[in-house]
């Protein structure tokens, strides 16, 4: 896990930036609301960090059962944007077929967490972590070889346009194409967010650029990550490196198509 | 006399070479042993992020027994034994202790074919007969396993090999099954949704693959439905659980009744076949 290092180099901050990698004063506290209603409450006491999550239906947010993490010293703690742990299989919500040679661009909104880091720079450590939403948790592979994942449904909607601006929302460019002879009509496509970087750019957080090559049912298609903000957002700010390092083995393997496998 | 030849006897003890070869096999046993445990460390160190811990095992026994073997070898030629006929005489003792022994010897051979096989590994939940732990050793002569309840079983590896062994923990995922049989008049749409919504609603129930909804057959308690709902193999127990108290609650809900299989006992005087009460002879 890496931390952008807050020095001079830094270009003028954006609201995405102001909003997340906020410093927690020695002897501070806050609370932040998370997407679905459920608040993080954090307080700083010296070496002393005490952190809790409340239900929307709690009453009483004034007195929660707080977990006490003792830090080592007294370096800055910062609430920073995270995302999901697993992979996210993404759900297209309409039948999605993609023609030989063709193409689609497409911004994929993906639900952040809170982190609490301790620290700056590479000596930054996570000390807590507090998932954005419940994600559904899925398997993508066949029942004896695979990988846990998050399952996601979104909409492909073609054009890498702006987004409703939101803070807890990062925006995923991913470009799918077909370069098969056959036509691509996918239902679950992988999306190995840990590989990747957040950036902010004014109001909005996205990811590196994704680009899926399509090449057949029987050969491995081909993902790669273009590492850096996507062109045209010389301003963007790189708020969160990414969880963890990239494997090219499980990269190439990105498409399922559900067969009945299960039913038995 | 007899004093004089005593003293004779320990001073050709100390004037040939047989203390100072006694020495030396002392002093090669002595560092043997640290190479054999330094080579032993440095095996499990260098592989210890590569290989499986039951590999690890095996190389480490494999580089204890190699050098112990090598070590008494050199030993005794350094005793001035005669290795020939030592080595004759053990074949001989190892006939007859392989034919007093054969059961060891069924055991061993079964657990190389079990090392080979590679049905399970330690560290893997198995079953055996009515018997269910984890697999704590894999050696030549048994598999020693600890079961749940924290008990050490060991099981010979000849009847490993001959019995049916289940391997609870070799895949990601498992499918967890819930059978159970409802009345003739229940409405089975209303049953399947109630299932997979229990399903999608439980946090550690996995959404692909899909649960499984099955109408298995008529029997005399009404009509047998399987359930299976797909986890990841360290989700056991939280599954069980919640999903068990989930579609327990959820069936109750919907005044869906589960059959029980039931014994009907009877008190009392039987019936004749008049209607009339039988009477017993006194």
């Amino acid at each position: 896990m890496a931390v952008k290092k807050r020095n001079g180099t830094v270009p003028e901050s954006t609201a995405a930036e102001e909003h997340w990698s906020v410093a927690l004063d020695m002897n501070g506290e806050r609370q932040v609301d998370l997407s679905d209603g459920r608040t993080v409450l954090l307080k700083r006491n010296g070496v002393e960090l005490l952190s809790a999550i409340s239900l929307p239906d709690e009453e009483d947010v004034n007195d929660p059962v707080f977990d006490v993490t003792i830090l080592d010293g007294e370096g800055p703690t910062f609430i920073i944007p995270m995302l999901p742990d697993k992979p996210l299989v993404l759900q297209p919500d309409a039948e999605l077929r993609i023609l030989p040679d063709a193409r689609i661009r497409a911004h994929i909104p993906i639900p952040l967490g809170i982190g609490v880091v301790y620290g700056e720079g590479e000596e930054a450590r996570l000390i807590r972590e507090f998932p954005a939403i419940h994600l559904s948790k899925t398997w993508f592979g066949e029942p004896f070889d695979g990988e846990a994942a998050y399952s996601w449904k979104t909409t492909f909607s073609d054009g890498l346009g702006p987004r409703q601006p939101d803070e807890r929302i990062a925006y995923c460019p991913l470009v799918i194409r077909n370069e098969s002879p056959e036509v691509l009509g996918f239902q679950r496509l992988i999306l190995r967010v840990p590989f990747l970087s957040l950036y902010a750019v004014r109001a909005h957080i996205y990811t590196d650029r994704v680009t899926v090559r399509f090449r057949g049912q029987s050969q491995v298609s081909q993902v790669s990550i273009e590492k850096g903000p996507q062109k045209g957002l010389d301003s963007a700010v790189r708020i969160f490196g990414p969880r963890s390092k990239s494997d090219r083995a499980l990269l190439r393997r990105s498409f399922s198509f559900i067969k009945n496998l299960y039913t038995g | 006399m007899d004093l004089f030849s005593e003293n004779d006897l320990v001073a050709r003890i100390l004037s040939s070479d047989i203390l100072i070869r006694i020495g030396k096999a002392a002093l090669y046993y002595l560092v043997g042993i640290l190479i054999i445990r330094l080579t032993s460390f440095l095996t499990r160190r260098l592989t210890s992020s590569k290989v499986s811990r039951q590999s690890r095992m095996i190389l480490n026994k494999i580089v204890t027994y190699v050098g112990m073997s090598v070590l008494l070898v050199v030993i005794l030629a350094e005793l001035g034994v005669n290795l020939a006929a030592l080595l004759g005489a053990a074949g001989i003792l190892g006939l007859a202790v392989g034919v007093a022994s054969q059961k060891s010897l069924g055991n061993m051979v079964s657990g190389l074919f079990l090392l080979s096989e590679r049905s399970f590994e330690i560290g893997d939940v198995i079953k055996v007969g009515d018997k269910a732990g984890i697999v704590h050793d894999v050696d030549l002569l048994s598999v020693k396993m600890r079961t749940f309840d924290n008990l050490l079983v060991r099981i010979p590896n000849e009847t490993l090999i001959s019995t049916e062994v289940i391997n609870i923990t070799r895949y990601p995922i498992r499918r967890m099954d819930f059978e159970f049989s409802v009345p003739m008049d229940t409405d089975l749409t209303a049953l399947e949704t109630l299932l997979r919504e229990s399903a999608e609603s439980n946090p550690v129930s996995l959404e692909e693959p899909r649960a499984i909804f099955l109408l298995k057959k008529w029997d005399h308690d009404g009509i047998a439905v399987l359930f299976g709902a797909w986890f990841l193999k360290e989700d056991y127990i939280e599954l069980k659980n919640s999903m068990f108290r989930d579609i327990t609650t959820r069936l109750t809900d919907a005044n869906i009744t589960v059959s029980m299989p039931r014994i009907r006992v009877e008190s009392g005087p039987a019936e004749s076949a008049d209607g009339g009460n039988r009477t017993e002879p006194e």
